[in-house]
C-alpha cells in the first residue's frame, strides 16, 4: 500500500486556493501552474541541463516576487502567471511599475516572463529595458498581447539569448593543419616514451619480468600511432574502434 | 476573496492512494487502540468519510475503477502489523470496496490514452504512470458524457500533471466525451476545500496535514524507493512553515463561513 503524499502539490494547491477567487480560476491557476512544471521538466531533459532549478519565489524576495523563479546557470527568470479567463493577457500600466519594481530590486533576474492562466499558456517576456521602453510609450501597452507566443518557446528563446555563442574567425581556417600537426607530434613523443618506459620498467618478481619482455613495444607504437593519424585525419570512432581493440593487452602476444 | 468551498457539486473518481492515506493516518492516530477495534473504528471512519464525500457529488457515488480498487490492501500498512488475520483485513477492505461505484477499464481504451501523440514519455513510458492511472483518467473522460465537471482525486502528482495535460488534447473531444470536463486535485486539497465549508472540523484538517508532514520527514530517513533526497527533504520541510501559516487562512474563512450561517 504506497502512501507517496505530494507535500510539493498540496503546498501549490492550498496557495492557488486562497488566491484565486472562484472554482474556475482555481481550475485555470492549478492546471496552468502542473502544465508549466511538466513543460519546464521537458526543456530540461531536451537540452540534458541540469543547471535549470524551479522553485516557488514567494519565499525569496518579500512583496516584490513573481510566482516561480527559474535559475539557469548564473542568471535567472521570474514567471508572473496572470489569469486570462478569456484567454487574453490583459497588461496594465500598474503592473508594468511593479515588474520593472521587481528587476530593479532582483539585478540577477535577466527578464521577466508573463504567462497567462489558461490552457494556451501563451507568455511574453519583458527585460527592464523593455519595461522602460512601453512605460514611456503608454499607447503601446495595448499591444503587448499581439506579442504573445507559446511558453515554451518564450523561455527556450530567452535561454538561448543568454547562451555564449563561440565564433570562430574565417581567417583561421588555417589553424587546424597546425593544430593537428602540434597535436600529433605532441601526444607521438608522450606515448612513445611511456611506452619506453613500460617496457624498460624492472620488477621484482620473475614472472612479472617475464611478461614484460613478451610486451610488443614496438608494434605497439606503430598501432597507437596510425591510429592517432586516422583519428586526427577525421575517421569515425566506431572504425578506430575495431584498430583499438586489436592492441594486446600487457604480456600477451 | 478566495475559494471559500466546493462550490459545485461533480463526479468525482477516487484512487486507491487517498483511502490508504486515510486508512494509515486514522491508524497512526489510534495506535493504542487494541487491534480489533482499530479495524472497527477504522473501517467506521472510512465509512463516514465516504458519506462526507457523496454530500459533494452529482450522483451521490464515488467512483474508481476495479484495477485501482484491487489495490487496496490494508495489510500493507500499520494495521498489517497489528496481529490481525487475513481474512479480517480482506472484509474490511471489501466493505470499503463495497462504498465505491466500481467501472471495469478497456485496455485499449487505456492504450489509447496511453498512446496519445505529444505525451510525455517520462508519464507514459516503462517507469511513468501504470495501466491502473490510465484507468483512471478513462473513468473520469467516460463520465465527461453527462456534461458534468468530474474530479479525479489523487496523491500522485504525475497522475495530476498528466490530468492537467490530457484534458487540451483535441483529439480526445467526441459528441460524448470532454476532455475539458475532466480535473484533479491532492486529497488535501479536496478535504480542506470541504473543511472551509464546516464539514471537516479543523483539528481533523490539522491533523492530516501534520500526519502528511512526518510521513515526508519519515521518508527522508528510508533508504528504499520511496526515499527522498536530504536537499528535497529539507527543501520541502522549509515549506512546512509555510504551509501551516497558509492553512491558518484556511481555518480564518472557516470561521468567517460560521459566523455568515449563525
Amino acid at each position: 500500500m504506497t502512501n507517496n503524499i505530494p507535500l510539493d502539490g498540496f503546498t501549490s494547491e492550498l496557495l492557488a486556493s486562497l488566491s484565486q477567487n472562484s472554482r474556475d480560476a482555481l481550475f485555470r491557476r492549478i492546471n496552468a501552474e502542473r502544465l508549466i512544471k511538466l513543460l519546464i521538466d521537458q526543456l530540461i531533459e531536451k537540452h540534458k541541463a541540469e543547471n535549470i532549478r524551479v522553485i516557488p519565489d514567494q519565499q525569496l524576495s518579500g512583496e516584490n516576487y513573481a510566482d516561480y523563479l527559474i535559475q539557469v546557470d548564473d542568471y535567472d527568470l521570474r514567471l508572473i502567471l496572470l489569469d486570462a479567463p478569456d484567454g487574453n493577457l490583459v497588461i496594465t500600466e500598474k503592473l508594468l511599475r511593479e515588474w520593472n519594481i521587481l528587476l530593479e530590486n532582483n539585478s540577477s533576474t535577466t527578464d521577466l516572463i508573463v504567462v497567462s492562466v489558461n490552457d494556451d499558456l501563451l507568455a511574453i517576456p519583458f527585460t527592464m529595458r523593455q519595461i522602460r521602453t512601453v512605460l514611456g510609450a503608454p499607447a503601446d501597452i495595448e499591444k503587448l498581447q499581439e506579442t504573445a507566443k507559446p511558453l515554451e518557446k518564450v523561455i527556450s528563446d530567452v535561454i538561448y539569448k543568454h547562451t555564449k555563442a563561440w565564433k570562430i574567425p574565417k581567417e583561421n581556417s588555417s589553424q587546424p593543419t597546425t593544430v593537428h600537426r602540434d597535436l600529433l607530434s605532441i601526444f607521438s613523443e608522450k606515448i612513445l616514451n611511456a611506452i619506453d618506459a613500460e617496457a624498460n620498467r624492472r620488477y621484482r618478481t620473475e614472472e612479472r619480468a617475464k611478461a614484460a619482455l613478451k610486451f610488443p613495444a614496438e608494434q605497439e607504437k606503430r598501432t597507437i600511432l596510425s591510429i592517432l593519424q586516422e583519428a586526427l585525419d577525421g575517421k569515425p570512432a566506431d572504425e578506430l574502434q575495431k584498430h583499438l581493440i586489436t592492441l594486446s593487452h600487457r604480456g600477451e602476444q | 476573496m478566495p475559494v471559500t468551498s466546493i462550490e459545485q457539486p461533480t463526479y468525482l473518481v477516487l484512487d486507491n492512494c487517498v483511502l490508504a492515506m486515510l486508512t494509515e493516518w486514522y491508524c497512526s492516530e489510534h495506535y493504542g487502540v487494541p487491534a480489533r477495534q482499530l479495524l472497527d473504528d477504522v473501517q467506521a471512519f472510512l465509512l463516514n468519510q465516504f458519506n462526507l464525500l457523496r454530500r459533494f457529488t452529482i450522483d451521490h457515488l464515488v467512483h474508481t475503477t476495479t484495477l485501482v480498487s484491487s489495490e487496496y490492501k490494508p495489510q500493507g500498512g500499520i494495521l498489517g502489523n497489528r496481529g490481525l488475520l487475513l481474512p479480517q483485513l480482506n472484509a474490511m477492505a471489501n466493505t470499503i470496496r463495497g462504498q465505491l461505484s466500481l467501472f471495469d477499464a478497456d485496455i485499449n481504451s487505456i492504450l489509447a490514452i496511453k498512446n496519445l501523440p505529444d505525451a510525455d514519455r517520462r508519464l507514459v513510458g516503462p517507469i511513468g504512470l501504470t495501466d491502473r492511472d490510465f484507468s483512471l483518467i478513462h473513468r473520469g473522460l467516460d463520465l465527461t458524457r453527462f456534461g458534468q465537471p468530474v474530479l479525479i482525486i489523487s496523491n500522485d502528482q504525475d497522475l495530476l500533471k498528466f490530468i492537467s495535460w490530457v484534458r487540451n488534447q483535441g483529439c480526445l473531444k467526441t459528441d460524448i466525451c470532454n476532455p475539458r470536463l475532466l480535473e484533479g486535485l491532492t486529497c488535501l486539497t479536496y478535504f480542506d476545500l470541504i473543511h472551509r465549508g464546516c464539514s471537516i472540523t479543523s483539528e481533523q484538517m490539522s491533523k492530516m496535514i501534520n500526519f502528511m508532514i512526518l510521513d515526508t520527514a519519515n521518508r527522508m530517513n528510508l533508504r528504499d524507493e520511496l526515499a527522498l533526497s536530504p536537499a528535497k527533504g529539507q527543501r520541502i520541510l522549509a515549506q512546512v512553515a509555510a504551509l501551516n501559516q497558509e492553512f491558518a487562512k484556511s481555518v480564518a474563512i472557516k470561521a468567517q463561513q460560521q459566523e455568515a450561517r449563525a
